[in-house]
């Protein structure tokens, strides 16, 4: 049973990330929990419910597209808000590991956390991976010399 | 007070710079205490092995002290910039990419080539030893046979680090253009090398190595300076470095913030190695009644000039898959607008570094662009099109060194100790504008040339047009010279006004050049430390400075 301060959150958060075939929504991934400690210690929550009853809500009680219209009042009207709670609301996301199933079954490899297995890669093959070209300059100090400042009208007087 | 035993040399920074100044001095026999206000980042401490550790790059690993706030930092005010370092044993290794590109002969002659900045006192013959020993020291990869460069006296030490399908496409995005590129030097092992394990791809180099496969020093060189003999203390918060009657330096007075407790080390040799915002704020705290304008002073040049390089970044996606949250960060590095060519219509240059992008939620909220992934119901279509589709492409140039782009001490925040904390005042110069306005073009070109489905740019200006550089490279401000009127140290890194103090680290430099720092910050480290250690018998009784 979400609490009523969740469910703003969580209404919220599924707005942001409605999930699709494959991608679980927030609220489907169990981000909840997490979620709501992180956006708590950031002193986001109250913040958030105050704003989008001002655009409009608060979203309980809105369809689809009211609730999106609404979100969409809040990005506009405030959006260093939106944006500090946007960035954890994606990141507790992709942590979850009913999305990071969801990366692996778009076929890319993809692990829940860096180490201890990181990845597979190919090592440097020089006959496929050296660059072939014959570019590059450079000037030996002796051969550095004044060049023509005369047509950087901005350096006159330095 | 309390009052260790007396030390040969006392080094202030246990970063990159320490590190490699405490192997050398110490292997020669020198007694060596090092102080570092941090303690270690154990491997363990690193969020790696955690589900959360993109969030944790938000946050306890931000590698901005003012949004990390852990107690071994100190405040740097300011609203332009923003510093980014970590204060532990390492120094910002602790977290740094490990991209390990050298100076070029031409970066140690600004003077001579527009004078918008003077030489630097030395030249690329005198550091290009230091370069290979530090090579060899940390374990670098790399391709030899990059002609934008000169020829190395010794091949990398070890092959380069994959390509993979993102490398590629990103050398042959630069083929199309008809530009240079070239594999990223970085000191990141390859192979295992030194008893550490080679790069495993983890893909999360933006928090650091705990296996130590990137150049982190508590990992690499740490070990063995102290070995060597180097009486290492964690939690020593430096206050100030005390002068006796003639001006020589006596040693410095910390705090050890594990016993609450202030202690005086006395030393022969006080060499400040605590990087470009760091090292001018301690002279600045030592002020006193011979230094009124803070220690080494005199000329009011103490943390002027401050640099950060010019930088605009790209983030680009392609069609085909690059699985570019695999590998180690740095992919290619192009040095085609390295050279001023001042038709232009502007002085210096810039290189590409060009970089994969991490994992899911680091795409999504907008890795290097802070441009963040559509939300609603086209945020799940967006990001199968896009997640490990990318790179990230960023133009590094050279800064004009300003007098009025500094480090003072601020006067309104303090550190956890009650020390004024740092104030950071940087404004770009109209040639670093220019050379960003003509960047910005030129990664357009290279999302062209990439075949790019989308792309975003990154001028890290903010809605007021203020530029807030994400500041890795903090350099210039104790700047190293021919002229004691224009320069802190002399080309030994040796105060002008105290001949026993010395400052090496990124506040040496004299100007930016167009790559990342450290490989050059190391090779300065071997340089002085051979020559501190060479000469210590007539360094340590020095009342004047050497002139040559």
């Amino acid at each position: 049973m979400e609490s009523a301060r969740s469910v703003v959150v969580m209404d919220f958060a599924d707005v942001l990330l409605p999930g699709d075939d494959l991608f679980p929504s927030a609220r489907g991934s169990g981000t909840a929990l997490l979620l709501m400690a992180r956006l708590e210690e950031g002193g986001l929550v109250d913040r958030l419910e105050e704003a989008l009853k001002a655009a409009g809500g608060p979203l309980t009680e809105l369809g689809p597209e009211a609730r999106r219209a609404v979100v969409a009042r809040l990005e506009a009207e405030q959006p260093k808000l939106f944006a500090d709670v946007l960035k954890p609301v994606y990141l507790t996301y992709y942590e979850q590991p009913a999305v990071v199933e969801a990366i692996r079954a778009i076929g890319i490899p993809y692990n829940a956390t860096p180490l201890p297995e990181g990845y597979p890669v190919e090592p440097f093959d020089p006959a496929r991976d050296a660059p072939q070209h014959s570019r590059g300059r450079w000037t030996r100090t002796e051969d550095v010399v004044r060049v023509d400042l005369s047509g950087l009208d901005y350096l006159r007087g330095e | 007070m309390k009052k260790p035993d007396h030390a040969d040399v006392l080094i202030i920074g246990a970063g990159a710079s320490g590190a490699l100044l405490s192997l050398v001095l110490a292997g020669r026999g020198l007694k060596v205490v090092c102080l570092d206000q941090g303690g270690w980042t154990l491997p363990v401490d690193h969020p790696h092995f955690s589900r959360d550790f993109q969030f944790q790059r938000q946050n306890r690993w931000n590698p901005e002290p003012e949004l990390r706030r852990n107690e071994s930092d100190y405040p740097v005010e300011g609203n332009q910039s923003h510093a980014l370092m970590w204060n532990a044993i390492g120094g910002s290794t602790n977290i740094f990419g490990a991209l390990w590109p050298r100076y070029r002969p031409s970066d140690f002659r600004k003077g001579v080539e527009h004078g918008l900045a003077p030489d630097w006192p030395v030249s690329y013959s005198d550091i290009d030893p230091f370069y290979d020993e530090s090579d060899r020291l940390i374990g670098v990869s790399g391709l030899t046979g990059d002609r934008a460069m000169p020829p190395r006296s010794s091949p990398y030490p070890l092959k380069p680090l994959p390509m993979g399908p993102c490398g590629r496409a990103i050398g042959a995005a630069f083929e199309r253009l008809g530009w240079h590129w070239w594999p990223m030097p970085a000191a990141v092992i390859s192979e295992p090398y030194d008893g550490r394990p080679a790069c495993n791809g983890c893909g999360n180099c933006g928090s650091g190595c705990p296996r130590g496969s990137m150049a982190k020093m508590s990992l690499t060189i740490w070990p063995r300076a102290l070995a060597a003999g180097t009486d290492l203390r964690p939690f020593a918060r430096v206050e100030r470095i005390e002068t006796d009657a003639v001006g020589r330096a006596t040693g410095a007075i910390y705090i050890d913030r594990a016993r609450g407790e202030r202690v005086f080390q006395g030393a022969d040799i006080v060499v400040l190695a605590a990087n470009g915002v760091g090292s001018p704020r301690i002279l600045l705290l030592s002020e006193s009644a011979r230094f009124p304008h803070g220690l080494a002073n005199g000329n009011d040049v103490v943390g002027r000039y401050l640099q950060h390089h010019t930088l605009v970044a790209a983030e680009i996606w392609t069609e085909q898959p690059l699985l570019s949250h695999m590998g180690n960060a740095g992919a290619v590095l192009s040095c085609e607008f390295a050279e001023t060519d001042v038709g232009r219509g502007f002085v210096n240059g810039f290189n590409f570094n060009v970089a994969r992008i991490g994992p899911a939620g680091t795409e999504a909220i907008g890795s290097f662009t802070n441009r963040p992934a559509p939300w609603g119901a086209g945020h799940h279509a967006w990001f199968r099109r896009h997640f490990a589709h990318g790179f990230g492409a960023f133009a590094i140039g050279e800064d004009v060194p300003q007098p009025t782009s500094r480090i003072t001490l601020s006067e309104a925040e303090r550190d956890g100790d009650g020390l004024p904390a740092a104030k950071l005042t940087y404004v770009p110069h109209e040639n670093d504008w220019r050379m960003m306005r003509f960047a910005i073009e030129r990664l357009k070109d290279l999302a062209q040339s990439a075949g790019a489905i989308d792309y975003t740019i990154n001028d890290y200006c903010d809605e007021d047009g203020t530029y807030r550089t994400p500041a890795w490279h903090l350099l210039g401000t104790c700047r190293m010279g021919a002229d004691p009127e224009t320069s802190v140290t002399n080309r030994w890194h040796q105060c002008w006004e105290v001949p026993n103090l010395y400052v090496v680290d990124g506040s040496s430099f004299v100007t930016g050049g167009v790559v990342n720092p450290t490989s050059t910050v190391a090779a300065l480290a071997l340089r002085a430390g051979r020559h501190i250690a060479d000469g210590f018998t007539e360094l340590r009784k020095a009342t004047k400075p050497i002139v040559d």
